[in-house]
């Protein structure tokens, strides 16, 4: 198992009143895992935890109770560099992952800088060669986030997410802020690097549509629990639990919804 | 960036007045025309003249000498004190906003207890219980200013901590110092030097204000607030004293002032 979280649990504290700080349930005791060249999806609505779960499996905040395992070694242990290089990330919202005082060459520069020890030239063919995989050319290096579009700054996210050769990506709503034509061309992106560099991702969605296009398996997250787990797409439709299915029609009839819509352009 | 200020004509006109004004105060020995304390008391009050271009104050001392000599204990003594009040705020402020927890709210506590005291009456109460000259004021200057900075920059700590650059950073494991010389600092420092160059104007002021009331620079040296206050005890005789320092003060804070709002700009990364 690459990855394998057994029952996290996790609360915040909220304050409530002047002095009494009242505790909130994000994660009530989730349990999932992650095979190695698998893509998982895990799909639910704002504020059911799964981007909290992200951060735990990151290593950016910590569980109150559970194991987060990578290859079968827990994370929470102290000495972890080995554990760190083996995940990524990419966020959604683009404008803030990059740092906008630096150029796209130090941007994808850091974690290279933290991971391996590379003389200047061969730090700089390393980016060129990274960014040439995410589908961007080298004029792109000396610019600013800001000179870049939406999707082009989603690329070089990308790009610096797998600079470390990690084992598997976290992709929290990774384009969820992205027009549905970019969408495609990034979902694109992913498996063809996945097929290339052998990663697995575990991507975070509220996007029942991007989930059929790249993942293998789903989980249904809702209020803090996993209410359905689905290991194969064709079975999708065969959802039991009332969220699941909520959803599962909500898209659907989205999907029917946009057919109409699409005829009625054409006649 | 220094295209950018280029471009910026107002930056570039108050840079250029700040950056002569301190070379003139370094080399206020070639320059000056006349030894700025020597007096001569036939000559007082003197007209402008091939010898003293603007005249000669109460005890016949060159004013143009005197204005070039002043250059020093103003800016110099203001960026020294700047600089010591921001040092000390980032360090104060990041160690607060970085650690959070009890560390933050004992230092939070100590910083509102300075901010709750009005800073001149605090400056004031600090020289009269130190003793009256330069170094008590500048002393004063940064206890009372360092508290403002400190807050500043804590509440950018935990805004920018929040970034996704940040978080990436934390998931990658990289040190602590690593990702607050590169992510932090600069995102921070653009931000407080534009709120230090706006404050240059308020210390030389307080500076001059107090060398004004004698509490800060003494006689004999020659410091422009000093200087108005000496001018200020003949101003219904000789009103023309006034005009030097006064305008020379004018000038140099107003230029630091406008530098401030200019440098906002250009230090925004989104601004082409």
């Amino acid at each position: 198992m690459l990855l394998e979280v057994k029952n996290v649990y996790k609360s915040y504290k909220k304050p409530f009143g002047i002095i009494k700080k009242e505790s909130v349930e994000i994660l009530k005791g989730v349990s999932l895992s992650l095979k190695e060249g698998e893509c998982l999806g895990i799909i639910g609505e704002s504020g059911s935890g799964k981007s909290t779960l992200g951060r735990l499996i990151i290593g950016v905040e910590k569980g109150d109770c559970g194991s987060i395992l990578i290859d079968g070694i827990d994370i929470s242990k102290k000495n972890r560099k080995v554990e760190k290089e083996k995940v990524s990330v990419v966020f959604q919202d683009y404008g803030s992952s990059a740092n906008p005082r630096l150029k796209i060459i130090d941007i994808i520069s850091e974690p290279i800088k933290v991971f391996e020890k590379l003389s200047k030239k061969e730090t700089i063919n390393r980016i060129i060669d990274l960014l040439e995989k995410v589908g961007l050319s080298k004029e792109y290096l000396y610019r600013y986030p800001h000179q870049l579009s939406g999707g082009q700054l989603q690329r070089v996210c990308i790009a610096r997410a797998i600079a470390t050769n990690p084992k598997f990506i976290i992709l929290d709503e990774a384009i969820s802020s992205l027009d549905v034509s970019i969408q495609v061309q990034v979902l694109d992106l992913l498996i063809q690097l996945k097929k290339e560099l052998d990663i697995s991702y575990v991507f975070i969605t509220h996007d029942l549509t991007a989930v059929t296009y790249i993942c293998d398996r789903v989980v249904f997250f809702k209020e803090g629990n996993i209410v359905e787990e689905v290991n194969c797409m064709n079975k999708l439709k065969n959802v039991k639990s009332q969220y699941a299915k909520a959803l599962l029609h909500a898209a659907m009839t989205m999907d029917s919804r946009e057919e109409i819509y699409e005829v009625q352009r054409i006649s | 960036m220094i295209k950018k200020l280029m471009r910026d004509k107002i930056a570039l006109i108050t840079l250029i007045i700040i950056l002569s004004t301190m070379l003139i105060g370094i080399f206020a020995e070639e320059i000056a025309p006349n030894d700025p304390n020597k007096t001569s008391i036939t000559q007082k009050y003197a007209q402008r003249s091939q010898e003293f271009p603007l005249g000669t104050d109460h005890l016949g001392r060159c004013i143009l000498s005197r204005l070039i000599y002043g250059i020093r204990p103003t800016i110099f003594l203001s960026m020294f004190t700047m600089l010591c009040t921001i040092i000390l705020g980032t360090i104060v402020g990041v160690t607060a906003g970085y650690t959070r927890g009890i560390v933050d709210e004992a230092i939070m506590r100590i910083v509102d207890v300075m901010l709750s005291f009005p800073s001149q009456v605090m400056i004031l109460a600090v020289v009269g219980m130190m003793g009256v000259g330069i170094r008590n004021v500048i002393i004063a200057s940064i206890a009372i200013k360092w508290a403002w900075y400190a807050r500043m920059i804590r509440s950018s700590v935990i805004k920018y901590n929040d970034r996704n650059y940040i978080l990436y950073s934390k998931a990658i494991g990289a040190s602590k110092g690593f990702i607050i010389t590169r992510h932090m600092l600069p995102n921070i420092l653009s931000e407080v030097i534009v709120l230090a160059t706006l404050d240059m104007g308020w210390v030389i002021l307080s500076i001059s204000t107090l060398s004004f009331l004698g509490l800060g620079v003494q006689a004999p040296t020659a410091e422009w607030g000093a200087m108005l206050s000496e001018a200020k005890n003949v101003i219904t005789s000789h009103p023309k004293q006034m005009l030097a320092p006064g305008f020379a003060i004018l000038i140099l804070v107003s230029s630091f002032n406008m530098l401030g709002d200019s440098l906002r700009d250009v230090l925004d990364p989104k601004e082409v």
